[in-house]
């Protein structure tokens, strides 16, 4: 259970600068996730501290020890794979145990370890079998167990849910916290699902293109993202942009491109400025009558989405277009395409961006 | 967080070690590769290389200043051994021709089998090659003689001639093409095996048959695993030794043959060497040809 | 049914290609048992004979000990060399993977008699005349292709995240080798070995430089034989060959599970 420092860490694959500039500090114990698109450079951040890649330039540093030049097979990092990477012609717990076995443990202290190890993942009378043998989800565990067994002192993991169905998916999010809160390894975890991200995280990290966008607690990247970019990533959002008219104090009236003025919270603001307006989904309200919102649209419904958990709606004022999120409570409150409706929300619903 | 000044020595240290250890992982691939590399250089590149200084040089037969071409003149100028080169051109040309379609279509129709009989198919078409061509061509000396079990009884019962085919180069050819097969039809089978079920799928749903789906989909997407096949037929062909030896005899000689006359018989490296040489031109040239054929259709 | 027909057909022109394949083959093996002086020869008894025959011939033992000794080294050469490539071609993504696999398939293409005069040419340079270790490195070279092919077989089936698994748990790269990469790739390397050890005992144009009465391989005895006589004994030592052949095809379909495409 160490803490993790990258300084100024890049990575470049021929023309492709796949990390960029990144710095990085993990807190001991901690579950950090590596959130981000396709190509963002996550999964290489990980590779480059596990140490299947070597860095380009910067430093990373294990407890305040650099192990940039230590190969991958001496920084005692535990690592879960996305297709698990289990040792087909070995049992589950001659799996488990190999870590052990490299280091030379005794027979006795390796049989220990990988029984509470199995039984830290609920795998416990499994250990005679061959992986090929498991189901998805058990494999996963297995890959987890060996991850765990001889005590690593960090662990990383690369998108091990994503080949899971999406029940499946839920119940290892909860298994994983659980047994990282049990065990207490420091913990990075890479995905590219936002709600993955959100739900298991201490601290999600944003990347994008290599880069380190916002590095913060899941409530602060949902709420108050850095920039237009991460609040696109995470939830849904209507973008709106405009010019300020005025300033009332850090309340800033701004006077939309799609036509509407509204009032948003912007402090600094100066009139005349451009700003970029993120409003997310679910902060809108829908009603037939009017609210006493700060904000207030009349609109009319384009299109109805029904999701099961929530009803997603499109609201048209003229060149604007708005969409809504609201919660499916039974049916008798939904709206139908063609419907006049308000649609509100309050000055720090919005979310605002200079530029 | 650390003051500045241990960031930067850690960042010295640290760039320093990187680019130590960038050096170390970056040549280990070729230090694994070196092996092959080098027994490839000098027990392949390097011999080759003699045998071409060698048939530069004048011999018992010959004189002329070295190096020079004088070898080649006389080769190239004597009917016996253009005819020679012509005849191994030519036989390993018709045992491409027909070997080729022969190989395709078993190589098709091995796909086609339940997927338990393919290995066991492509195994058993293998193991002749395990053989080796002296036990195989041992069989053919006995089959195809006028004497032989398979057509002493047909000329006896009057259903054919004497055949007389020991010591012809049809003999030779169905021998090369018997010889051949195992290779051509493992590279077909590789190509046909890489076709998506569902081109066939997509050419059924819009309307096409079992034709279609050959001239439409199979053929086309082969066309590299035939050119591949082709080039491995004819060198397979024009480099084979016992079956024109054996089976086409001193009336018949090929390029190789005469390379082993030339050594063991005459005694004249200089000539076997040229000979070497010639078969290396006349095989690379072709397979130039032949690859620069199957590249007007490949797109 | 036509589809029923076509099958029919189809399975009766793989079965007539089986029969020309394996014709000489099947021949060879009859007259072997077959208890006449010549050959060929109509069908007589059964007979051992003249497998007991070649015990008595100490010319052909000499010879298939030396060939058994040459194809085990030629064999060992070829498949670590061809490991250590295909290892280096899967790990590590090059600019042009292709290029250096096509380099190292190159000896296909060059015939095997001027692979023989070539090496003769060399050892003629360097002083030594007709030597095992020139033998051994010419057949080393002409079964590297084979054994390489079937290496690399066998590891593109491997995942390369198994490597990387093992190294994240301590193990060094000859740690993973010997827990994790070789036991995996085990049938395919000792595929390539039995190939390997087969295409270098029953050549003939290699070795027919290169040896001389003392380094006979078994294929230059018998071709030496055969210029004089052919006999129903030298179908009895090509019978050998062929069982020796067959039970190393089986035991690579049968237990070693082989997939030689795909």
């Amino acid at each position: 259970m160490l803490d993790l420092e990258l300084h100024h860490v890049s990575k470049r694959f021929g023309d492709h600068q796949a990390v960029c500039d990144l710095s990085l500090r993990i807190e001991r114990g901690e579950f950090v996730c590596l959130l981000g698109p396709s190509g963002c450079g996550k999964t290489t951040t990980l590779r480059l501290i596990a140490g299947f890649e070597e860095v380009d330039s910067g430093s990373l540093l294990l407890d305040g020890e650099d192990i940039a030049r230590v190969p991958a097979y001496r920084r005692g990092i535990g690592v879960v794979f996305q297709n698990y990477a289990l040792f087909p012609h070995k049992t589950v717990a001659e799996n488990v145990g190999f870590g052990l076995k490299m280091r030379r443990r005794p027979r006795g202290e390796i049989d220990a370890a990988v029984r509470q190890a199995l039984n830290l993942v609920r795998l416990g009378q499994l250990g005679d079998r061959l992986p090929k043998q498991l189901s998805g989800g058990q494999q996963q565990r297995v890959a987890l167990a060996r991850a765990l067994a001889f005590q690593p002192r960090l662990l990383l993991m690369d998108e091990p849910l994503s080949n899971l169905d999406a029940q499946l998916r839920e119940e290892m999010r909860e298994e994983i916290k659980r047994v990282q809160r049990e065990v207490g390894t420091t913990t990075v975890f890479v995905t590219h699902d936002q709600g993955e991200a959100l739900a298991m995280a201490d601290r999600v990290a944003v990347m994008s293109k290599g880069r380190l966008l916002q590095y913060d607690s899941p409530s602060a990247v949902y709420e108050t993202p850095i920039d237009p970019t991460v609040g696109r990533f995470i939830g849904k959002v209507n973008t709106l942009a405009g010019s300020i008219q005025s300033m009332e104090g850090n309340l800033a009236r701004l006077q939309t491109e799609e036509g509407p003025v509204i009032t948003v919270e912007a402090p600094g603001g100066v009139p005349g400025g451009r700003l970029t307006v993120m409003l997310r989904f679910e902060r809108m309200g829908l009603s037939t009558s009017r609210p006493a919102t700060d904000n207030l649209i009349e609109a009319r419904i384009e299109s109805r989405t029904y999701l099961g958990e929530t009803i997603e709606y499109a609201c048209r004022a003229d060149r604007l277009l708005l969409r809504a999120t609201v919660a499916n409570n039974g049916g008798d409150q939904s709206f139908a395409v063609g419907d006049r409706v308000f649609v509100g929300w309050g000055r720090s619903d919005a979310i605002a961006f200079k530029g | 967080m650390s003051t500045s000044t241990s960031d930067q020595a850690a960042l010295g240290t640290a760039d320093h070690a990187s680019a130590r250890a960038r050096f170390s992982v970056r040549h280990i691939p070729l230090i694994l590769l070196a092996p092959s590399i080098v027994l490839l250089f000098v027990f392949l590149v390097l011999p080759l290389a003699i045998i071409v200084l060698t048939s530069l040089q004048p011999n018992v037969l010959l004189t002329f200043d070295a190096p020079g071409i004088g070898n080649y003149g006389y080769m190239l100028s004597k009917s016996y051994y253009l005819a020679v080169i012509v005849r191994t051109v030519r036989i390993a040309f018709v045992t491409t021709l027909i070997g080729l379609p022969i190989s395709f279509l078993a190589a098709i129709l091995i796909y086609r089998l339940d997927e338990r009989f393919r290995n066991i198919a492509l195994m058993g078409l293998t193991f002749p090659v395990l053989t080796g061509p002296l036990a195989i061509v041992l069989g053919y000396m006995a089959l195809l003689t006028d004497g032989g079990p398979l057509f002493g009884p047909m000329i006896e019962l009057g259903l054919i001639p004497p055949l007389k085919l020991l010591g012809t180069e049809t003999a030779v050819i169905i021998s090369l093409i018997q010889f051949v097969l195992p290779f051509a039809v493992l590279t077909l089978y590789t190509a046909v095996s890489r076709i998506p079920q569902q081109l066939y799928e997509a050419v059924t749903s819009l309307g096409g048959a079992r034709m279609s789906c050959f001239l439409h989909v199979t053929l086309p997407l082969s066309l590299p695993g035939l050119l591949s096949a082709s080039i491995i037929c004819f060198s397979l062909a024009a480099s084979s030794y016992v079956s024109p030896y054996y089976l086409g005899g001193a009336a018949q000689q090929t390029l190789t043959t005469l390379i082993s006359q030339f050594i063991l018989a005459t005694y004249n490296s200089q000539l076997a060497a040229a000979a070497a040489v010639l078969l290396l031109v006349v095989m690379l040239v072709t397979i130039v040809a032949i690859t620069a054929f199957f590249r007007k259709f490949i797109r | 049914m036509s589809a029923r027909l076509s099958s029919l057909a189809g399975l009766l022109y793989l079965a007539t290609i089986y029969l020309f394949v394996m014709a000489p083959i099947l021949f060879i093996v009859v007259m072997a048992f077959n208890d006449a002086t010549s050959f060929p020869a109509p069908l007589e008894a059964f007979t051992l004979r003249w497998f007991a025959a070649i015990l008595d011939q100490p010319v052909f033992l000499d010879a298939a000990w030396t060939s058994v000794l040459l194809a085990v080294l030629a064999a060992i050469v070829a498949c670590c060399a061809s490991f250590l490539s295909a290892y280096a071609l899967w790990r590590w993504t090059w600019r042009s993977p292709d290029a250096i696999a096509t380099f190292l398939t190159s000896p296909l293409l060059v015939p095997q008699i001027v692979m023989g005069l070539a090496m003769l040419q060399l050892a003629e340079l360097l002083g030594l005349g007709t030597n095992f270790a020139g033998l051994v490195a010419v057949h080393a070279i002409y079964v590297m292709p084979f054994g390489l092919r079937l290496i690399m077989t066998g590891f593109s089936h491997l995942d390369l995240s198994l490597e990387e698994a093992g190294q994240s748990l301590g193990a060094g790269r000859l740690q993973t080798w010997r827990e994790v990469t070789l036991p995996l790739l085990r049938p395919n390397l000792v595929a390539a070995f039995c190939f390997c050890f087969m295409l270098s005992f029953v050549n003939l144009p290699l070795s027919m430089f290169l040896t001389n009465p003392s380094t006979a391989t078994l294929p230059t005895v018998m071709f030496a034989y055969i210029e004089s006589r052919i006999d129903p004994m030298i179908a009895a030592l090509a019978t050998v060959i062929i069982g020796l052949a067959a039970f190393t095809t089986l035991a690579l379909e049968k237990w070693l599970k082989i997939r030689l495409v795909g």
